[in-house]
């Protein structure tokens, strides 16, 4: 900018100039035209027009020389005066202003210089004015300068004359048209004091920073914190930046702010304020802080700002609290706490003491302790009392006292000495406890022990109690018995001793985890005796204050009965294993014989019937009317006997068939036997009614047999009757399910009811009622293997009713 | 019955009595014409295998219904039934077992040898002679035989 303007300005002057030289061109050339012409018209010789010459001549020089001179003149003086100028303000700065060349050695320097260094630098090196000290911290600057760079730094030199002055120097190049650098112009600042103020500002940042007490500065206009350490923050958790623009009454809890305001009028008003008061953090926890604020006036009385410092006081809040609430307790504890001076008298006496010994505070205070509690030692003596004391520093005892009331109690004392500075006793405390109560139940308890005592030692089982070094502690006579020992052998022995390798027991497992875990156990436990021997002993395990407490039941008997049974059982399963083996193989047997008899007895059958009627048809005519009623009574007899054959067997396979048990509906299954076995015109005469038939569990094809069997045996015994009546029906008898069926047939003789259910038993002719003799041996033999029983009530011509029970289906959960 | 020397029916049965009644009720119905009848297992595998006392028969002339009783001396019906079901010239003649009884649990393993049919021997003549006859009229006349 500078180079620019100073162009311009040597353009305007160089117009000048040409202008003046064109005017004196001008001049000059109208001159030597006109003043020649002029001359040779006045000369009239050749001499003279020489002489004129001459004159002319030096006429224009003196002119022209004339001319320059004013010029010159006028050009120095204007000259002058802007360099006078120049100096006057460089010297009126408060700063080093030189100019330096490229051999570093100033070319102009202010005055300031001289007032530094005391001479004039013109023309002198840098280094030499400066020194070389300063010169060193200079030169990587310089160097820049010189490279045609503007530099601008600061620095604190020390120069030669010692003086060091920190300065901010300003070095901008001189280059000429091509680049190339001239010089450089330095502009240099003394900044020391600068410095110092930052400085010491600096130091007061560090302070308010440092400060273990929260600061802040609050903006009155705007009730904001406009700045604060970080002790500050660090009191509500958070950073700096977070709490600075925020409102300092939302530092607050609600509570709180009409008290904080208070404080905050009361600060404006006279300066300053000093209190207490809880802070919220943005988390909602709050804490106690003291604070001290100050509000900063400005000179014309304005408000600045308000600055406070806060601490957190939630530690010494708790240890008031914690004080408070132990004085409270000392108040409240039922025990009577006393303290007295180094003379016993009675200093301090609690809510305990008074309601103890019935005397207030008051009516105490200062009294001898020794007169209001007249001490009775049971064990000691007050004399050996106060040694103790004095020697250990601590006393207790159970002695007796008295109430203001004038009665004694026990009281249980302790006294410890408050010691002094000089190790002499201050005074005492002692903690004093009526112990009536305790007594009376210690007398009660030594009692109910000595029962509780006597009731274990009586018992029929054994009682022990081991406490927690295995040691036994009680043993009554049963189970020092039980374990082989005498019971005073055991008290005060562990049980390790007693019976070595018993920790190796099961038995001892089970213990120990009722000993550690406080449970109870039960358990039946073989103890084998060091002498090989053993017995089974039932165990209870209880844990105890003690340790634990066993009580051990002898059950050696028993366990060799049980072992009896069990061995018992075992065999009578062998023996059971063998015979169903036994049985399976008869019943093989049975099976084939039954087979055989049915294949060879039916061939003779089928023959004899077979030849018979060859016989009637072949030979027809030589047999009469008696030959051929013969031969059908062979060919009926015949079928007869391989009916009998065919129920023979059906009856010996019920008793192979395998049993399906499943629940029957017994009505629906008479009524569906009933209709099988009937016709039509069976049905019309007959009155067939059927009571209640609950529901039985059984075979279904077996039990369908039976119907089928007694309800055939009805029809059949009752078909001689103009109307027969069969009634079904049921009977239930505690576990039985009685079912009945019944007709007013034939009936039977009651004296031979014992033989009704025989195989091939008949107590009718064949020629009353057909039939083999082998149904009612089936009912029996099915109902039978139904776990029931069959029998029959019944008279001559009066009819019969046969039972069947099953048992009861066991009652289902 | 077109060939008359074809067999008709083999009767495999040992009690002479039974044999006899059967014969008579089969030639009642003119179906006995072509009967051959054996009185043991041996005998009747000897048949139809054309060897023993058959060795000269021809073997494809196979009967064309073995009537079989299940019980018989030496080998008994079930062995032959299987000897026959398992040989493949054999396999294809129809094989009717006959028992005195329905009891018998030789029923099933009958069937699952593979006989065609299985019936019971009644006691009751006249019964005996319907059923002998109807078995020998549907093998003979009604079954078309698998040649």
């Amino acid at each position: 900018m500078n180079h620019h303007t100073s162009q311009h300005r040597s353009g305007r002057q160089g117009l000048g100039a040409v202008r003046i030289a064109g005017i004196y061109l001008l001049l000059g050339a109208l001159w030597i035209l006109f003043s020649d012409k002029l001359a040779t018209r006045i000369a009239n010789n050749q001499s003279t027009l020489t002489t004129i010459s001459i004159y002319k001549g030096w006429g224009f020089i003196v002119v022209t020389a004339l001319m320059l001179y004013w010029l010159i003149q006028r050009h120095t003086a204007a000259l002058s005066t802007g360099e006078e100028r120049l100096a006057t303000v460089m010297n009126a700065l408060p700063a080093l202003i030189s100019y330096v060349d490229s051999d570093r050695r100033y070319r102009f320097n202010n005055q300031m210089y001289e007032e530094w260094f005391g001479y004039k630098a013109d023309g002198k090196l840098i280094e030499d004015v400066l020194g070389s000290n300063a010169y060193q911290k200079m030169k990587p600057h310089i160097d820049a300068a010189l490279k045609g760079e503007t530099v601008v730094y600061e620095a604190d030199l020390t120069f030669a004359n010692a003086v060091t002055r920190f300065v901010s120097a300003t070095y901008v190049p001189d280059q000429d048209a091509e680049g190339n650098v001239r010089g450089f112009f330095a502009l240099v600042q003394d900044i020391s004091e600068r410095k110092e103020k930052e400085e010491e500002l600096r130091r007061w940042a560090d302070a308010f920073e440092h400060c273990a007490y929260g600061i802040a500065l609050g903006d009155p206009s705007s009730n904001r914190i406009v700045l604060c350490n970080s002790a500050f923050a660090l009191l509500h958790k958070v950073r700096v930046e977070d709490i600075v623009g925020s409102s300092i009454i939302g530092l607050f809890p609600p509570s709180d702010h009409d008290h904080v305001r208070r404080n905050v009028t009361r600060s404006d008003q006279i300066g300053h304020a000093q209190f207490e008061a809880n802070m919220v953090r943005r988390d909602g926890s709050i804490f106690p802080v003291q604070t001290d604020l100050v509000s900063v006036y400005g000179e014309d009385g304005e408000l600045l700002y308000r600055v406070a410092t806060a601490q957190d006081i939630s530690e010494r809040k708790k240890a008031e609290e914690e004080i408070a609430y132990q004085a409270n307790i000392l108040q409240q504890i039922n025990d009577a706490v006393i303290t007295t001076d180094e003379n016993f008298l009675i200093k301090s006496w609690n809510s305990g003491a008074e309601r103890m010994y019935g005397w207030a505070a008051q009516e105490v205070m200062g009294a001898r302790g020794e007169e209001v509690f007249q001490t009775e030692f049971s064990s000691t003596t007050r004399t050996e009392a106060l040694q103790v004391l004095r020697d250990t520093g601590k006393f207790s005892a159970e002695v007796t006292q008295v109430r203001k009331d004038r009665t004694r109690f026990p009281v249980e004392t302790r006294t410890v000495t408050i010691p002094s500075a000089n190790g002499n006793a201050a005074g005492f405390i002692s903690v004093n406890r009526d112990i009536t109560e305790r007594k009376r139940a210690e007398e009660d308890m030594l009692e109910s022990e000595v029962r509780y005592h006597r009731v274990l030692d009586t018992m029929m089982e054994g009682c022990q109690i081991i406490d927690f070094d295995w040691r036994y502690k009680y043993v009554n006579e049963v189970v020092a018995g039980q374990g082989k020992r005498k019971p005073e052998e055991l008290p005060g022995h562990t049980m390790m001793e007693m019976y070595p390798g018993i920790e190796q027991t099961e038995l001892f497992s089970i213990l120990q985890q009722s000993m550690e875990e406080r449970t109870s156990r039960r358990m039946e436990n073989q103890f084998v005796f060091p002498d090989g021997d053993f017995g089974w002993f039932e165990l209870s395990i209880q844990p105890v204050p003690e340790g634990i407490f066993i009580l051990s039941t002898d059950i050696t008997e028993r366990k060799r009965a049980e072992n009896e049974i069990q061995q018992l059982n075992e065999k009578l399963e062998e023996r059971v294993i063998e015979r169903t083996a036994q049985l399976h193989g008869a019943n093989k047997e049975l099976e084939a014989f039954s087979y055989s008899v049915s294949h060879d007895l039916r061939a003779p059958l089928r023959a004899i019937s077979g030849y018979t009627s060859i016989l009637v048809e072949d030979y027809a005519s030589l047999l009469d009317e008696e030959g051929r009623r013969i031969c059908d009574v062979i060919t009926a007899e015949a079928l007869r006997m391989g009916e009998l054959i065919d129920d023979l067997l059906s009856f010996s396979r019920l008793s192979r068939k395998e049993m399906q048990t499943a629940k029957v509906d017994m009505k629906a299954l008479a009524f569906s036997v009933y209709g099988e076995l009937t016709t039509k015109e069976q049905r019309e005469r007959i009155d067939f009614s059927v009571g209640k038939l609950p529901q039985a569990a059984g075979d279904p094809a077996l039990l369908h047999q039976v119907w089928v069997n007694l309800i055939s045996n009805a029809i059949k015994f009752s078909s001689g009757k103009e109307r027969a009546v069969i009634e079904l029906g049921t009977k239930r008898i505690e576990d039985e399910l009685i079912y009945y069926v019944r007709d007013n047939g034939a009936g039977f003789d009651i004296q031979y009811a014992d033989k009704l259910f025989g195989v091939f038993q008949r107590l009718h002719s064949e020629d009353e009622f057909e039939g083999t003799g082998v149904g009612l041996a089936i009912v029996q033999r099915i109902v039978q293997r139904h776990g029931g029983r069959v029998w029959a009530e019944g008279d001559v011509d009066k009819g019969a009713t046969f039972y069947f029970a099953l048992p009861r289906e066991k009652e289902k959960a | 019955m077109s060939d008359q020397n074809a067999v008709g029916i083999l009767l495999v049965e040992d009690n002479p009595r039974d044999a006899e009644l059967m014969i008579r009720a089969l030639k009642k119905k003119n179906l006995a014409s072509n009967l051959h009848h054996v009185e043991d297992g041996v005998e009747a595998l000897d048949f139809l295998f054309a060897r023993g006392k058959y060795a000269g028969r021809d073997m494809s002339d196979s009967p064309k219904v073995v009537i079989l009783d299940l019980k018989l001396p030496r080998m008994n019906g079930l062995e032959v039934l299987n000897m026959i079901k398992n040989d493949e010239r054999t396999r294809n003649i129809p094989v009717v077992m006959v028992t005195s009884s329905a009891e018998d649990p030789d029923v099933m393993t009958a069937y699952r040898l593979g006989a065609n049919s299985y019936v019971i021997k009644p006691v009751r003549f006249d019964s005996f002679i319907e059923a002998i006859s109807k078995l020998g009229m549907y093998w003979l006349k009604v079954n078309h035989p698998l040649r």
